[in-house]
């Protein structure tokens, strides 16, 4: 008798196990800052001169977010061993904010980089794009998770 | 009872009098269609809303709906002209509120209520193209002062590149940009209508993104702006080995550097000798041990290599062992003979190059030669002797050139000299005899020779002279030559063959040259054709003395190179390209072996 209930229980446990689980989708829109190979950060040799440097502003929202332009915004922190015309220049089309198309999910933002004359070492010479807002309240600067990693990228003159 | 029929009487007169004073509606004279629209909010199966284009003088409204819509019902979304009402299809139709069925045809009729006024609107439904799409970029000439002419890509892609002058090189100038149907287009994230122009720095790329609205997609491109790369010359080095006499240049097909074979005299010895050096990519390196030939009893002259298709070094030089007769080596770790020293039946002139080369038909060394021995067959005309592997055989040739003394006098006929091609299955020649113009042959695996050119004659010259007669390859396989034009003033010339009509063609102006009465050149010539692009090069002493590096323009007129302190040549000019279009000009000068680099200048894009 025993053995019969325990087989009735063994076969309602499989007949749960198969039971269709419901598939949840991961839907948080987000956006964050990188270069061509994911990375948050760039050395850049201070002897080098008409350096092109290009990184960019990648959103990731399903078409329910995206049915209108969304646009991003980020703020530049310019160490105090850098000078922009002297040091680098921002493409000036290219500066905050950013409106992405429906359709777009990345925009560029690049960084010509000039030879360094003067370099003082006891200076800081980086240069942080860091995103501050987005149009879509829903969306995450930088990615998912509590570190809010590739929320800014950062140059740093060599 | 009669009192509730007077208040009912009563009321009904002042509802009249009311209803007689209300304000009579007064006709606005128009029963217009002033908006239409279908918007995604009210029509779930839109993706994005589509405002209709009014036609007013047709009355036509045009709806551009994407083609993965299926359904005709939509509540429309309009505005009309005062007491105008809309009907359609028999339905009195609500702004924002009654579905009806719109196709292409549909009609719209409108009906003014205070007036007669009435108006029909057809509708029209065009697909929409479902593509975001750039079909035009261009940098106009009209809306840019710093050029001179429209600047486009060769193909609308993902990444173009266009090329403008160096005054417009990363300069500031304007775009024109064209799209498809219902494409919106951003450059540098700035919205420019399609047709329109912007400013851009070209410093940086330029992105254009393309969005389809109805569709909803998007394509993006980017532009980089480039320099039109120009031709530079850069000296490599100054080589040589004690003091050299004479040298040849030719290139190595295996590893496309330049050799040199030379006669030199190094120390005390008394006789030129000969040696083989190369430009390494960095450096001249002298190739294989040095003294090539023993030339203990006498000097060696004419210098020359060919190389076989596996790379392997051949040199050959006149005298040395042998006077007035040919030596050829191959290069193992020692310079060994190949056959025998001096190995033609007669005596060689000693005044020209003669075609020394591999037949990349059957891999068989062979080289031409002008017998300079009396009262023999060989005797002033053209000679070809090849290695069978164990012997020499050399051959008179016959039938295909005049024979010596079939002129008008006793010496025409003569032969001068060839210039060879070695391509990588042939062998082409040009050749010069006196008192004949100039001919072309191939030159087949057997020895035997093909007529492509027969007694060519420039026009206003007596006859073809032997001075600088040069022939090289350029793109697609055309054979070029530089030969002198013996009229007028005289010239260098450079002509390209013309397989097909059997006959030279000039090819851009002719760089002048003093010839002597006698058909003597004092000016060294050497040049050669870029097979990348074309680029017709020529290194030479003008008649003021000056070393002269030029090529010919698009206007084919020659422009010289800037050159900073040429050393002044004092013979021996060669020009060569491998096949990438690299190319190397050699001279000789009073400190030997003047070697350049012509190439394009490096190229700077935004990337």
């Amino acid at each position: 008798m025993n053995s019969r209930i325990l087989s009735l229980f063994a076969a309602l446990a499989l007949l749960c196990a198969c039971e269709r689980h419901t598939e949840v989708f991961f839907d948080t829109p987000f956006v964050r800052i990188e270069d061509a190979n994911g990375m948050s950060s760039m050395d850049i040799d201070r002897n080098l001169n008409n350096l092109l440097t290009d990184i960019r502003i990648v959103i990731s929202a399903s078409k329910e977010y995206f049915t209108e332009p969304v646009t991003i915004a980020y703020e530049i922190i310019v160490g105090d061993g850098l000078q922009e015309g002297v040091d680098f220049k921002i493409q000036s089309s290219q500066r905050s904010p950013l409106t992405f198309s429906p359709g777009t999910y990345s925009l560029p933002i690049r960084v010509i980089w000039y030879k360094s004359s003067s370099y003082d070492p006891s200076k800081d010479h980086t240069l942080t794009f860091r995103l501050t807002s987005s149009s879509v309240p829903e969306m995450l600067l930088g990615l998912p998770g509590p570190d809010h990693k590739r929320n800014e990228f950062t140059f740093k003159q060599l | 009872m009669k009192k509730w029929i007077s208040i009912a009487a009563c009321l009904l007169a002042a509802v009249s009098v009311l209803v007689s004073c209300e304000p009579k509606q007064t006709p606005d004279g128009k029963c217009e269609l002033l908006s239409f629209a279908l918007t995604s909010s009210l029509n779930s199966a839109l993706p994005a809303d589509i405002t209709g284009t009014i036609d007013a003088s047709a009355k036509t409204v045009t709806l551009v709906i994407p083609t993965a819509v299926t359904s005709t019902a939509f509540i429309p979304s309009f505005t009309v002209s005062d007491y105008d009402v809309v009907t359609i299809g028999g339905k009195t139709v609500t702004s924002g509120e009654t579905s009806v069925t719109l196709t292409d045809g549909t009609q719209i009729q409108l009906s003014d209520e205070v007036s007669a006024l009435n108006a029909t609107y057809t509708v029209v439904v065009k697909a929409n193209d479902e593509t975001a799409e750039l079909t035009a970029v261009s940098f106009k000439a009209a809306d840019n002062d710093l050029l001179d002419e429209d600047v486009v890509p060769e193909a609308i892609a993902p990444e173009m590149i266009v090329r403008v002058p160096g005054t417009a090189f990363q300069k500031e100038l304007k775009i024109t940009v064209e799209a498809g149907f219902n494409d919106v287009i951003k450059v540098n994230n700035t919205p420019v209508e399609s047709g329109a122009s912007l400013n851009v720095d070209t410093t940086f790329p330029i992105d254009i993104v393309v969005t389809d609205e109805v569709a909803g997609t998007s394509v993006t491109y980017v532009v980089k702006v480039g320099k039109i790369l120009e031709y530079v010359i850069g000296k490599l080095g100054t080589y040589t080995e004690g003091t050299i006499a004479d040298f040849t240049m030719t290139l190595n097909p295996t590893d496309n550097l330049p050799y040199f074979a030379y006669t030199r005299k190094v120390g005390e010895e008394k006789n030129n000798g000969v040696s083989v050096a190369k430009w390494n990519g960095s450096a001249f390196a002298r190739v294989g041990p040095t003294g090539v030939a023993d030339a203990s009893a006498r000097s060696a002259s004419k210098p020359q290599v060919a190389f076989a298709k596996d790379g392997t070094l051949y040199a050959k030089y006149l005298g040395g062992e042998v006077a007035s007769k040919p030596t050829v080596k191959k290069l193992d770790s020692e310079w060994v003979v190949v056959g025998t020293t001096g190995f033609t039946p007669q005596n060689n002139n000693t005044t020209y190059f003669y075609p020394f080369y591999v037949h990349p038909a059957n891999g068989k060394l062979s080289l031409f030669w002008n017998g300079n021995t009396k009262s023999t067959d060989s005797y002033r005309t053209m000679n070809l002797s090849t290695w069978g592997g164990e012997t020499w055989a050399s051959s008179t040739i016959s039938g295909v050139i005049p024979a010596y003394g079939s002129g008008t006098t006793a010496t025409s006929g003569m032969y001068y000299t060839s210039s060879a091609v070695v391509n990588d299955s042939k062998v082409f020649i040009a050749s010069s005899l006196n008192e004949f113009g100039y001919y072309v042959h191939e030159v087949n695996a057997d020895g035997s020779l093909t007529t492509i050119v027969d007694n060519y004659l420039p026009d206003g010259a007596p006859q073809g002279l032997p001075g600088n007669l040069q022939m090289k390859q350029g793109p697609d396989g055309v054979l070029y030559v530089l030969a002198a034009v013996r009229a007028g003033d005289g010239t260098m010339q450079i002509f390209t063959v013309d397989q097909s009509n059997k006959t030279l063609k000039a090819y851009g102006t002719g760089l002048p040259v003093s010839i002597s009465s006698s058909g003597g050149i004092s000016q060294d010539f050497g040049f050669s054709v870029n097979p990348v692009d074309g680029l017709v090069v020529a290194a030479y002493d003008s008649a003021e003395g000056n070393t002269v590096f030029a090529y010919l323009d698009d206007n084919l007129q020659w422009s010289s190179f800037a050159v900073d302190s040429l050393q002044v040549g004092t013979s021996g000019f060669f020009v060569e390209f491998d096949k990438d279009g690299n190319g190397y000009i050699a001279y000789q000068s009073a400190d030997g072996i003047e070697l350049y680099r012509v190439g394009l200048e490096a190229d700077v894009l935004p990337e």
